[in-house]
């Protein structure tokens, strides 16, 4: 039955219009990857109101590509002008800027497309292929697994955001709270309303998650502008010899590991692409004959951290299909866009929707053959937008997010929570809260309150002896949590003593 | 008591702030949550429909007080001390800029008020160019405006061309 769903996607995915939006998407992602300070992630929060209004075949792929191109895309100020367009380039800034130094530019961007789209594609396939087993493994949970899962994935998502531990554990619970604003899951009560009727429904989701992802970058963006002026890459750095096939057949091991660590990285709900990129980037290091060119301008560089950061794109969707958990902020949009085309994700989805799930995947690994020849072609435009004025773009993102938080419910009390989530991110990025953990607490909030009701009904008020007695799996997860949040605020802190802490090289602190 | 608060940062504050947020919550569940639906004298779930908010009010006060207390033990670094006041300034000027469109959005419509905004939000963060601003003004929410309406037959909202 899932090999001819698995068919019937190939047969799906073949659309004139999938591909035009795709193609649309990667040429999105890869101009607002290309701007350095603003993110992919801001990119797909003001397209996906678009993608609600498309067919799912269309909107889910367009933003996929949004998605990709971004994470593409960020490598080219990083390897012109060593400024990282998102943070999954930061690892590209090691050895990118001076092979364009010294006059190597085209080869360095040609490097980071081609160990792009091997990562990502090689990963794309490992998706379609552990989607199946985790999906069959998935339907045997039950409510009190599900809801042991995403408190620990939320408290996975806290430890690895942004800032410290603790604060993104006072984030999570934040939005566990924003969450109970509007209607009971279990019995559908209204709660924390105030008497209001817009709230009825709860505090919307979508122009929250543009004024969260959004907003900020606009702030931020002013800010970065008053203090320095992103510097002009040398003239014609994009331009100059181009890769020969020796020195790429040189680095195919590299890319070859780095995917490899990028796929395992990928399927660890909030660990990311900068995670993987650091890895990769160390891993080829520690392997090469010549680690000392590392840091020099080695094309192996370059192949390492954009083959790891790539290949995180596939594996993160594997958390969210098959339990319907987004393990990161792009995942939390991309959730938003399924539930709205009535694709709801959890163990279900591949047995209810199956030829149309795996239409989207197939069209995902379309995707990097269609990016090749659209970035191969386009590189040198996309070289010169480096340095695009703010005055032009922040204007543009003004209207697009408030004509897009608008579309959903053509409520102008959208656009009020629209103005205050912006603040509120913006403050909470100054104050070093990533709101990460609370998007995703948010989106959790109901199924793990529903989940955890659905488990006292089933334990008959004994809770804790059947979690440990019929439910033991849950229960050993349940055990587990408060030991992890011990062992990683007691590793965090060791760490910042010995001043480790991670210094963040992109302007900004958002990570996509 | 003066040395404690002189070692306690913004963020210290920040996470008495949440605090203060989470004990609010916690008194306002008993007035903002009904009592659960009775069938036959009993109760459809096994759960309390407080029981869960209350929950998450007392992780959030227990996480704010470990934030304190972090706080106090590692000293954070002011974010603000090195602000930039000119561009809060010009920050806090975006934000007027956004309520401002909020307001306008339906009652003037989204084409009049995208044209004000875009051309008022480009001058205000730095272009000088008269014809540049005006062409951007007018492009980018026709653009918008066609896309929406005519090609993805998504309704905007019209106001005073109504």
């Amino acid at each position: 039955m899932l090999w001819d769903s698995f068919i019937e996607g190939i047969y799906l995915a073949f659309r004139w219009d999938t591909f035009g939006f795709m193609s649309l998407g990667l040429m999105l992602g890869m101009f607002v990857g290309a701007l350095p300070g603003f993110t992919t992630v801001m990119a797909m929060a003001l397209v996906l109101p678009l993608s609600f209004f498309m067919h799912p075949l269309v909107g889910i792929p367009f933003l996929i590509g949004v998605y990709k191109g971004g994470i593409y895309g960020g490598s080219i100020p990083a390897i012109l002008i060593s400024v990282p367009g998102t943070g999954a380039a930061i690892a590209t800034t090691f050895d990118g800027p001076k092979l364009t130094q010294k006059g190597h530019g085209r080869k360095a961007l040609e490097m980071a497309l081609f160990a792009s789209v091997i990562g990502d594609a090689s990963s794309d396939i490992f998706t379609i292929f552990m989607i199946v087993p985790i999906s069959m493994i998935a339907l045997l949970i039950g409510p009190p697994e599900l809801a042991a899962i995403i408190v620990l994935a939320l408290v996975i998502v806290a430890a690895a955001s942004t800032g410290s531990m603790i604060k993104g554990m006072v984030m999570a619970t934040f939005g566990l709270m924003l969450s109970m604003v509007g209607q009971d899951p279990l019995e559908f009560m209204s709660r924390f309303t105030f008497g209001s009727l817009q709230l009825k429904s709860g505090i919307p989701l979508l122009p929250m998650m543009i004024g969260l992802f959004a907003i900020p970058e606009i702030m931020a963006a002013i800010e970065r502008s008053m203090e320095v002026g992103v510097k002009a890459p040398p003239k014609d750095a994009h331009a100059g010899e181009r890769l020969r096939f020796w020195e790429f057949k040189r680095c195919l091991r590299t890319i070859a590991r780095s995917t490899l660590l990028g796929t395992f990285i990928g399927t660890v709900p909030g660990v990311g692409q900068p995670v993987a990129a650091f890895a990769g980037y160390a891993a080829a290091k520690n392997a090469s004959d010549h680690p000392e060119t590392f840091g020099q301008g080695d094309l192996e560089g370059v192949a390492a951290a954009e083959a790891a950061n790539n290949a995180v794109n596939g594996p993160t969707l594997v958390p969210l299909l098959t339990l319907g958990i987004p393990g990161d902020k792009v995942t939390a949009i991309l959730l938003g866009a399924f539930v709205a085309h009535g694709l709801r994700p959890g163990p279900m989805l591949i047995v209810d929707n199956g030829p149309t799930v795996f239409a989207i995947l197939i069209a995902m690994v379309m995707a990097n053959f269609l990016f090749i020849g659209l970035a191969y072609i386009s590189i040198p435009l996309f070289a010169r937008i480096v340095t695009l004025k703010r005055f032009y773009l922040i204007p543009i993102i003004i209207v697009l997010a408030f004509s897009g938080s608008y579309v959903s419910r053509s409520d102008p009390f959208d656009l009020q929570v629209l103005c205050i989530a912006g603040v509120f991110g913006y403050a909470a990025r100054k104050l070093e809260f990533d709101v990460a953990p609370l998007v995703m607490a948010f989106i959790l909030g109901q199924i793990l309150e529903y989940s955890i009701g659905q488990t006292t009904n089933m334990a008959s008020g004994n809770v804790f002896v059947y979690l440990f007695t019929e439910r033991l799996s849950a229960g050993v997860i349940f055990a587990l949590v408060p030991v992890l949040v011990g062992v990683m605020w007691y590793r965090t802190i060791k760490r910042r003593k010995r001043g480790e802490k991670l210094k963040s090289k992109v302007i900004g602190e958002d990570f996509a | 008591m003066r040395k404690i608060l002189s070692r306690l940062s913004v963020h210290a504050y920040v996470a008495l702030f949440f605090l203060v947020l989470a004990i609010v919550f916690y008194f306002l569940i008993p007035y903002q949550i009904g009592k659960p639906k009775m069938v036959f004298g009993r109760n459809l779930m096994d759960m309390k429909p407080t029981l869960f908010p209350t929950l998450a009010a007392l992780c959030l006060g227990a996480m704010c007080v470990l934030s304190v207390i972090n706080s106090y033990i590692e000293p954070e670094e002011n974010p603000f001390k090195d602000m930039n006041w000119a561009s809060f300034r010009k920050i806090a000027g975006l934000i007027g800029i956004l309520y401002v469109f909020a307001l306008m959005f339906e009652p003037i419509g989204f084409l009049i008020s995208g044209i004000i905004i875009v051309g008022f939000a480009s001058f205000y963060l730095g272009n000088r160019s008269p014809i540049m601003i005006a062409i951007l003004a007018v492009s980018v929410p026709s653009t918008i405006y066609f896309v929406f309406i005519k090609l993805l037959k998504i309704s905007l909202p019209e106001g005073l061309l109504y």
